[in-house]
C-alpha cells in the first residue's frame, strides 16, 4: 500500500551452509544483498566471477538454441498465450529435473552442431553457384578450359565484356594491332554483356597470341578446369545438391528435436537461477568457518524470514535501522500496493521509482490517471472492447501478479474510456445513428432525439475546453495537496507545508469565474446541461473573489510568515515580502502553463470521436450493409490503436510533468531481492 | 467571381490546415521511423518502445485533421455560400495549427530521434525520451486550441 520500510540485516551462517541457505534466501525471495567493503584482514571475498562468466556462456547457448529452433519450426502461440501461468513446481520436482540438464545442455549443443552444418552448407551452394557461373561460358568445349595448344599449335581462352558479332570483327581487329600473327578465332559462346573466345596460333606465337588477347581488352579464363568444363558443371551441380540435401536432413534433425524446447527453456531458467545466486555469492564474506552476508528486507517480512530460515540454519543475525539520510547509503525502496494503485506502478517506475523521501504516488494517481487517459481516447464504444477483451483474460487465464497488473490496467483504462464516451455521446463515433439508417445511411436527428448523454463536445467545443480545464484544476490542486501531506509527514515542516501550498491551492479555486467569463463567455450557460455550472459561478462569484484575494494574500506573506517561525533577523522577515510578491508572479505565470496544457484532453478527445466519424461516413458511402462492416471494423481498428497510444502517452505526461511537478521527486532504487526470477516455471512454496 | 471567392478561401482554408500539418506528421514519422528501425535491428524486443516514440509526432496531422472537420462543419453550416469575410476568416483561423503544426512535428520528431538512441543505450529510462518529445507537442495543442476558438468568432 504504500513504501515499505526497511531493515538492514547481517547474516553470520557456517560456511558448510553456505550454499544451501542462498538457496533458501533466493526461494524466499525477500532480501537484497549488498556488497560491503571493509578493510578487515580476516574477511576475505570469494571470487565467483568466473563460474558466473560460465553460467553466462552456457545460458547464451541455450538462448542461441531457443532461435534456432524459432527458425526452423516456429512455435505454435495463440494471441494470448503470454497471459499463461508459469508452470507450478515442487521442490523435490524440481531438483529431479536438474539432473537431466547436462543432458539438455547436449542437446543444445548437438542443435547449434547441426545449425552451423546448415550454415556452412549454405556458403558452400554460394561458392559452388559462383563457380558454375565461371564454367557457364565454356560448356559447349569439349576440352579443359586449361589446355593450352597441342604439339602444333597454341591456344588461348578468355572472355571479353566487349560486344562482337562475329569471329571475324575480333580478326578485323587483330590484324590491326598484330597484322603479321597467324591466328584463328572461334566464338565459343555470347551473351549481351560477355564474349568467350578461344583464339588459335601456331605453337611458336603463343606468347604473341597471348598479348594480343590482352591487348584487345580479352581476360584469361579464371581457375581453369582440368577436364573438359561439362565435367565440372556436372560436379558443381551435384555439389549443391548434395548440400541442398543436407541442409534438409540437418532442418528435419533439428525438427525432431524441438520436442525439447520446453526442456532448454527449463534450461534457460535454471542457468539464470543460478547465475544469480553466484552473482550474489560475490558479496558474501569469508573468514574460516563461517561466512557474512548483508541485505536489506522490508521490515514487515522480517520475521518471517529469520524464523524460517532459523528453523534450517545456526545462524546469528543482527538488524539494524538503516540511514536514509546518508548520501552513501543508497536504501532501495520497495512498493506494494492494491490492486488498483499496482496497475500505476509501471507507469511510475518509467518516471523514476520513489525514493524513502517520497510518499507513494500510486493512490493518488490511479484515479486521475485513468480520468485523464479515459477522456482523450473517449470513446465508449473503443471502451467496451477494451473492457470485454481484459476480462476475458482475466476469466480464462489464471494470472500471474505482474501480468494482472498489466491486464486491470487495461480493464480501467477501459472503463475511463466507456464513462467519458457515455458523458460525450460517443460510440464508436456517431455509429448508432448509422445503424439507426440501416447501415446504409445516417439518421439524420437521431442523435439529438436520443438524450442519455451529457452534451455533445463537437457542437460545444468550448464548453469542453473549459470542462477540461477544470478537470486540470482539479488535478493540480491534488498535486499540491499531496505536496502538503508529503511535506507534513516526511519533512515535518508543518507551517510551511500549510503555507506553500494553501496559497496556490486558494489561487487556483479563486480564479475559475475568471476563466469562465474570459475565455467561454456565455458558452456554459447558453447549454441547459452545462448552465449548472455557469449559475454556480456566477452566484458565488464573490465567495471565488475573496478566495482568490486570501490566496494572492497568503502568498505574499507566507515567505514573512516562516521567517518569523524561524526566528530570523528582522531584515530578512522584511525582504519576505519581495519573494512573496515574485512567487505570486510565478505562480501566476506557471500554473497559466499548467492549466492550458490540460487543451491536449480537448485535443485528442475530439480526435477520437471525429476520426472515428469519418470512417462511419466513409463506410456508408458504398450503401451496403456488408461493406460497411468491413470498412468500419478496419478503420476503427486503426483509430483505435493509435489513439490508444496518443492517450496512453499524454495521460503520462500529464502525470509527469503537471502532477509530479508538484510533489514527487524520485530517483530511488528499486528493491531487487535475491529471487527466483524465471520465465516457464515457478516453485511452489513448502511449508 | 465574388461571389465564389468566399467558399475558395474557406476550402483553401480547410486544404491548407490538413496539408501542412499532415506534411509535418509524415515528415516527423518519417524521420523517427528510420531511427527506430536502426534501434530494432540491434535489439528487436524494443520494438514497443519505439513505436511509441514514433507515433508522437503524428499527432499534428490528426490536429490539423481535426481543425479541417472543423472548418468543414463550418461550411456546411454556411450552406456552402460564404462572404469574402467568412471565407476569409475560416483560411485565417486555420493557420495557427496549419504552421505550428508543420513546424512543431518536425522538431518534435528530432527530439524523438535523439530518444531513440536514449532508448537503445539506456532501455530504461525511454518514458523520459517520451516527456521530452512530448513536451514539443504542448505548442501545437496551443495552436490547435486556437483554431477551433478563433473558428467560433466566423459568423
Amino acid at each position: 500500500m504504500a513504501i515499505l520500510d526497511m531493515k538492514k540485516i547481517e547474516i553470520v551462517a557456517l560456511l558448510r551452509d553456505s550454499e544451501a541457505l542462498i538457496d533458501m534466501i533466493q526461494r524466499i525471495g525477500k532480501l537484497q544483498l549488498v556488497s560491503v567493503d571493509s578493510d578487515d584482514e580476516v574477511l576475505t571475498k570469494i571470487n565467483s566471477e568466473e563460474i558466473c562468466n560460465k553460467f553466462a556462456e552456457f545460458q547464451e547457448k541455450a538462448q542461441e538454441t531457443l532461435k534456432v529452433l524459432d527458425e526452423y519450426k516456429p512455435e505454435k502461440t495463440s494471441m494470448f498465450s503470454s497471459f499463461e501461468p508459469r508452470k507450478e513446481m515442487s521442490v523435490s520436482e524440481f531438483t529431479k529435473e536438474l539432473q537431466n540438464i547436462d543432458e539438455i545442455l547436449n542437446v543444445c549443443y548437438s542443435i547449434l552442431s547441426l545449425d552451423k552444418q546448415i550454415n556452412d552448407a549454405k556458403v558452400e551452394i554460394i561458392r559452388a553457384k559462383t563457380g558454375l557461373e565461371i564454367i557457364q561460358p565454356w560448356l559447349s568445349l569439349n576440352v579443359p578450359t586449361s589446355f593450352t595448344g597441342t604439339d602444333n599449335t597454341a591456344v588461348f581462352f578468355g572472355t571479353s565484356t566487349t560486344p562482337y558479332k562475329s569471329s571475324n570483327d575480333i580478326a578485323q581487329k587483330a590484324a590491326q594491332i598484330a597484322p603479321d600473327l597467324d591466328c584463328d578465332f572461334e566464338i565459343i559462346s555470347q551473351t549481351k554483356s560477355m564474349t568467350a573466345v578461344a583464339a588459335v596460333s601456331k605453337k611458336e606465337d603463343g606468347e604473341k597470341l597471348s598479348t594480343l588477347m590482352r591487348s584487345l581488352e580479352f581476360t584469361p579464363v579464371v581457375d581453369p578446369t582440368r577436364h573438359p568444363p561439362q565435367v565440372r558443371h556436372d560436379r558443381l551441380t551435384k555439389k549443391i545438391e548434395d548440400c541442398e540435401k543436407k541442409i534438409e536432413n540437418c532442418k528435419e534433425k533439428i525438427q525432431e528435436k524441438a520436442n525439447f524446447r520446453k526442456e532448454i527453456k527449463f534450461l534457460n531458467d535454471c542457468l539464470t537461477l543460478r547465475y544469480d545466486k553466484y552473482d550474489a555469492i560475490k558479496d558474501m564474506k569469508v573468514a574460516n568457518n563461517v561466512f557474512i552476508i548483508t541485505g536489506y528486507i522490508p521490515t514487515k517480512y522480517l520475521d518471517e524470514f529469520l524464523n524460517k530460515i532459523e528453523s534450517k540454519f545456526d545462524i546469528a543475525y543482527n538488524v539494524i535501522d538503516p540511514d536514509y539520510d546518508d548520501e552513501n547509503e543508497t536504501v532501495p525502496t520497495a512498493v506494494e500496493s492494491k490492486a488498483l494503485p499496482a496497475t500505476m506502478e509501471s507507469i511510475t517506475d518509467m518516471y523514476s521509482p520513489p525514493s524513502h523521501k517520497d510518499i507513494d504516488p500510486n493512490p493518488i494517481m490511479t484515479f486521475f490517471y485513468f480520468m485523464l487517459a479515459g477522456m482523450m481516447l473517449g470513446d465508449a464504444g473503443y471502451g467496451i472492447l477494451m473492457v470485454l477483451a481484459c476480462l476475458f483474460i482475466k476469466i480464462k487465464y489464471k494470472l500471474e501478479p505482474e501480468k494482472r497488473k498489466t491486464v486491470n490496467f487495461g480493464l480501467f483504462f477501459g472503463i475511463g474510456t466507456t464513462f467519458w464516451g457515455m458523458m460525450f455521446n460517443s460510440w464508436f463515433g456517431d455509429l448508432p445513428a448509422y445503424i439507426a439508417g440501416g447501415l446504409k445511411t445516417k439518421a439524420p436527428d437521431f442523435i439529438t432525439t436520443n438524450h442519455l448523454y451529457w452534451f455533445n463536445t463537437l457542437d460545444y467545443t468550448t464548453a469542453f475546453l473549459l470542462f477540461c480545464f477544470f478537470i486540470g484544476i482539479i488535478h493540480l490542486i491534488a498535486g499540491l495537496l499531496a505536496n502538503m501531506y508529503k511535506m507534513m509527514k516526511k519533512q515535518k515542516l508543518y507551517l510551511e507545508g500549510l503555507l506553500t501550498n494553501l496559497a496556490p491551492i486558494l489561487l487556483l479555486i479563486g480564479v475559475l469565474p475568471i476563466i469562465n467569463s474570459q475565455i467561454g463567455g456565455d458558452t456554459l450557460a447558453i447549454n441547459p446541461r452545462t448552465a449548472f455550472i455557469d449559475n454556480f459561478l456566477n452566484d458565488y462569484s464573490k465567495v471565488f473573489t475573496i478566495i482568490l484575494l486570501a490566496g494572492v494574500v497568503l502568498m505574499i506573506i507566507a515567505p514573512v510568515l516562516t521567517a518569523i517561525k524561524n526566528k530570523e533577523k528582522f531584515v530578512k522577515v522584511i525582504a519576505g515580502f519581495g519573494t512573496g510578491l515574485n512567487d505570486v508572479y510565478g505562480a501566476a505565470s506557471g500554473y497559466l502553463g499548467d492549466v492550458l496544457s490540460y487543451a491536449r484532453l480537448l485535443a485528442l478527445g475530439l480526435c477520437t470521436g471525429v476520426i472515428a466519424s469519418v470512417i462511419n461516413e466513409l463506410a456508408a458511402m458504398i450503401g451496403s450493409p456488408i461493406a460497411f462492416v468491413i470498412i468500419a471494423f478496419l478503420g476503427h481498428t486503426i483509430n483505435l490503436g493509435i489513439n490508444l497510444i496518443g492517450a496512453y502517452v499524454h495521460a503520462n505526461r500529464l502525470q509527469y510533468v503537471e502532477f509530479f511537478g508538484k510533489f514527487y521527486e524520485g530517483g530511488g532504487k528499486q528493491f531487487q531481492p535475491l529471487r527466483i526470477n524465471t520465465q516457464t516455471f515457478k516453485i511452489k512454496e513448502e511449508n | 467571381m465574388s461571389a465564389y471567392l468566399g467558399i475558395v478561401l474557406g476550402i483553401l482554408g480547410v486544404a491548407l490546415a490538413v496539408i501542412l500539418s499532415g506534411v509535418g506528421s509524415a515528415v516527423g514519422v518519417g524521420l523517427v521511423g528510420q531511427s527506430a528501425a536502426a534501434v530494432v535491428t540491434e535489439d528487436p524486443s524494443k520494438f514497443g518502445k519505439v513505436l511509441i516514440l514514433e507515433i508522437l509526432p503524428g499527432t499534428q496531422g490528426l490536429y490539423g485533421f481535426l481543425a479541417g472537420f472543423l472548418m468543414m462543419n463550418k461550411i456546411r453550416a454556411f450552406d456552402y455560400s460564404l462572404t469574402i469575410a467568412q471565407g476569409g476568416g475560416l483560411l485565417v483561423a486555420g493557420l495557427p495549427i496549419a504552421i505550428v503544426g508543420l513546424l512543431s512535428a518536425i522538431w518534435q520528431a528530432k527530439v524523438a530521434v535523439a530518444g531513440c538512441s536514449l532508448t537503445a543505450k539506456q532501455p530504461t529510462q525511454s518514458g523520459k525520451a517520451i516527456i521530452f518529445s512530448a513536451m514539443v507537442e504542448t505548442y501545437a495543442v496551443l495552436a490547435l486550441l486556437i483554431s477551433i476558438l478563433l473558428l467560433q468568432y466566423v459568423k
